[in-house]
């Protein structure tokens, strides 16, 4: 097996694959190399929602690119991955906070992005029955929806292969060297070589960068989850709430998946995380506030995963701007999942043309490595 | 004061309480039975006892009745963090306890015996049926086959016949020889265990009236909604299926780790028993010197001998508690070590006539009940890569995600990895576990009362 390339790919979770695949699909040879097995870490331990509800602006024109791109996976990676379009809702509990969410959508329909509308209270029971009486209405955005993790991992993995992308799992990256126009990636003493190379490498990207010589800040997030028992088709969107930390939705095998960010301990030198359990019960404290007849269900599981937040908790992709043939596309802060198959197309555009028509101009990595980040103007 | 807290109420855990209060220590015991006594002696209280053993049993609940510690039966522990802070619900309320020292004193399982059909109605585990005989008289309305090995299997047939139940035949997967190959174990195994090989003897006559299909390598449960019949082969080659409605299997009995693994102790593959076991030292203190493992659920060694390792156990809380000196410790532990030593002899023994059935997994048999994933799914996605790993293949699979936690396909993922890819147990590990342990309603977690 040849250790040469056109492009070398740092991390074997969906954004490395997809990137791998979009390059190998250009014509260029790709070899993979994952340091644990595919999808380890954030991207086995994703709730999968696919929502352009509420992204930061910087975001949504990718975003916007990827839900029609998500509609039409089997064209793409040969599998549905289990997504459905069953629409994402942010709900109001209180008349401050159903204001506050009519001004962000009314923000987004005078800068022309109608993703976004608002649903009323008779509307929304009519669509989420179980919810509780005392929800006021909300934003619905009807053609996000959830996707199956371990699916979309299964189906990119059997793409990419199919792509004759060279997949190592069990290959780490000790240290990053520039030769000439050649990137020289070593797993201790073996080497890889190639002139192009993707950082996609998750909660370790800043590792990576700075073996780059790119030096970006990154925090660690390991939010939780829990999974019930299967029970009878319940509900359909996935729904968050204004005023708590949650996401609730009914996933293809019937269980409930309630996440939406709490925190568990994140352990980055052993690769490995901890429920945090008080934390945890707020989470089950806010799904049955907002659905009162789950208090009896059983949870089966519960889990956390590891990945990069960046300060401005928007995404980075981009090209280094210091180190040549370098994409960066990592810190996707907890919402990176709807963002793969647009990024990979970038990542592609980006190395192999030098330029992309997909907007991430906001994604940038020169953001973190030309003096202080930018101001956001993220919208929810 | 240090404030302990006893995991499991049966022989292990009320010995270990007992000991505990001896030195003075405040002990809580909390177990998920209505009432003491843990498997074997499961409703001991309301029995009439049948046996030396079962006298044994009802005297030493009387005296954990008596010893004073607080006693919470009923209780679920569904998650045990390094601190140690142990989670619990108890009449709908889940709580956090942070006590000083946790011995866990859980027991053992029974280890998982895939065949196809082995998830049909019908077909079950001996001990499951051992406890139903014992906590609800409930003797089985069909003639039983029983099928698999090891000494629990023997004991069954011994007190379902003695109940009035009846036993159809037995298909015995002991591979052929294991007698003649033990010869050599028996004198080590007499003094500790000349009774039991007596009891066990007397057994095997009983049972010679029984119809017994030995040397069996493979076994299928078959029917549609139901078991209807099942279908073997012996080792020379002769098949056959019988009518059953009832098939109980049995393959000896594993320790249950999955505390200990939720606490993040260190384990280690027993390539005897082939089974994983949590790492202790001389006092039963595994690698996080708060937790202390007693009885089988730090290595399978019988009931008897879970006493002794509870004993000891208890006295390395003390010390550890500073509560009694280390020289002490070891003077009230040595004669306690002798016969945990002479009890190793007679496992050695059994480990030797009884060993885990290592046949090959047919590509139908559904490993991961949840789940209902085969051994043949687990196959194609375990070739050409070596670095999926227990949790890899959960992941890619399903299995193991299911509301067992792995109890029932953990070890036969472990098993199939080592088929395809080779390399040993200790290295491929097993299933990380994922918290709740035990059954928690989301209502119970959203009221935690985390102010304990």
């Amino acid at each position: 097996m040849s250790d040469i390339a056109d492009a070398l790919v740092i991390g074997g979770g969906l954004h490395g694959l997809s990137s791998a695949l979009q390059l190998a699909r250009r014509g260029v040879s790709v070899i993979l190399l994952e340091r644990s097995r595919i999808g380890r870490h954030s991207s086995g331990a994703s709730a999968a929602g696919v929502r352009t509800l509420g992204r930061a602006r910087e975001e949504m024109p990718a975003a916007l690119v990827a839900m029609d791109m998500w509609h039409n996976m089997e064209g793409l990676v040969g599998d549905d991955c289990g997504f459905h379009a069953n629409g994402q809702l942010l709900i109001a509990e209180t008349d401050a906070e159903l204001e506050d969410l009519r001004a962000k959508v009314d923000v987004l329909r005078r800068d022309g992005f109608t993703n976004e509308e608002m649903i009323g209270a008779n509307a929304l029971r009519e669509l989420v029955p179980a919810i509780a009486p005392h929800v006021l209405g909300g934003i619905y955005a009807r053609k996000d929806g959830a996707a199956d993790p371990h699916k979309t991992l299964a189906a990119y993995l059997r793409a990419v292969r199919n792509a004759g992308v060279t997949v190592l799992e069990g290959v780490g990256v000790t240290q990053l060297e520039r030769k000439g126009s050649t990137w020289h990636v070593r797993n201790g003493a073996r080497t890889f070589e190639a002139p192009l190379l993707v950082n996609a490498a998750g909660a370790w990207a800043g590792q990576i960068a700075a073996m780059a010589g790119d030096f970006i800040p990154l925090e660690t997030k390991a939010s939780m989850m829990i999974v019930t028992e299967r029970i009878a088709p319940f509900v359909r969107p996935t729904v968050g709430a204004a005023g708590r930390v949650l996401s609730f939705k009914q996933t293809n095998q019937g269980t409930l998946l309630i996440g939406g960010g709490q925190q568990g301990r994140a352990d980055l030198e052993n690769e490995s995380t901890e429920i945090d359990m008080q934390r945890l019960a707020k989470s089950a404290a806010a799904a049955l506030a907002i659905f009162p007849s789950v208090g009896r269900l059983r949870i089966v599981r519960t889990w956390a995963g590891l990945e990069a937040k960046t300060s401005d908790y928007v995404a980075i992709a981009g090209l280094s701007p210091n180190a040549p043939g370098l994409m960066h596309q990592f810190g996707f802060c907890g919402h990176g999942f709807q963002l793969v198959p647009v990024l990979g197309v970038a990542a592609a555009d980006l190395l192999l043309d030098g330029r992309t028509d997909i907007d991430i101009s906001g994604l940038s990595p020169a953001r973190f490595l030309n003096g202080e980040p930018r101001s956001t103007s993220a919208v929810g | 004061m240090s404030e302990i807290l006893v995991i499991g109420a049966g022989p292990a855990g009320m010995s270990a309480a007992i000991e505990l209060l001896s030195h003075g220590l405040s002990v809580t015991v909390v177990d998920d039975q209505p009432l003491p006594g843990g498997r074997i002696f499961a409703a001991i209280e309301s029995r009439k006892p049948h046996s030396d053993e079962d006298q044994s049993g009802t005297d030493l609940v009387a005296r954990f009745r008596a010893s004073g510690g607080n006693y919470l039966p009923l209780t679920e522990v569904w998650q045990i963090e390094p601190g140690p802070r142990v989670f619990l619900t108890r009449e709908g309320r889940a709580t956090l306890l942070e006590p000083d020292f946790v011995l866990l004193a859980g027991g053992a399982q029974e280890r998982p015996m895939p065949f196809p059909g082995w998830q049909l109605p019908g077909v079950m585990t001996v001990g499951a049926a051992q406890i139903l005989l014992k906590t609800a008289r409930q003797i089985p309305d069909h003639p039983v086959w029983l099928a698999g090995s090891g000494p629990l299997l023997l004991l069954y047939a011994h007190q379902l016949t003695a109940a009035g139940g009846e036993i159809a035949g037995i298909l015995d997967l002991t591979p052929a020889g294991r007698q003649a190959a033990s010869l050599g174990l028996v004198p080590a195994a007499l003094g500790y265990g000349w009774r039991d090989l007596l009891r066990g003897l007397g057994w095997k006559i009983e049972l010679r009236k029984i119809r017994t299909i030995s040397d069996v390598v493979s076994l299928e449960a078959v029917g549609s909604e139901c078991l209807e019949s099942v279908h073997f082969q012996t080792r020379s080659g002769i098949s056959g299926d019988i009518d059953a409605k009832l098939l109980f299997v049995h393959d000896g009995v594993v320790p249950g780790i999955h505390n200990t693994l939720a606490a993040r102790c260190d384990h280690r593959w027993n390539t005897q028993q082939r089974c994983f076991e949590p790492i202790v030292d001389r006092f039963g203190q595994t690698s996080n010197p708060s937790i202390f493992v007693a009885g089988d659920g730090a290595s399978i060694a019988g009931a008897r001998a879970a006493i002794s390792s509870a004993k000891v156990a208890a006295t390395g809380v003390a010390l550890a508690a500073g509560k009694i000196t280390a020289s002490n410790a070891d003077r009230v532990s040595k004669p306690l070590r002798r016969k945990l030593k002479s009890a190793a002899g007679f496992r050695r023994l059994i480990d030797s006539l009884y060993p885990a059935s290592e046949g090959s997994v047919d590509d139908r048999t559904i490993i991961c009940r949840c789940e209902e994933v085969t051994a043949g799914a687990l196959r194609d996605q375990l070739r050409g890569r070596p670095h999926l790993g227990p949790d890899g293949l959960k992941s890619a699979t399903r299995a193991g995600m299911g509301p067992c936690q792995g109890r029932q396909c953990g070890l036969s993922l472990t098993r199939l990895i080592e088929e395809i890819h080779g390399g040993a147990p200790n290295e491929i590990g097993f299933l990380r576990i994922r918290p709740p342990l035990k059954p928690l309603t989301i209502g119970e977690l959203a009221a935690l009362d985390t102010d304990g």
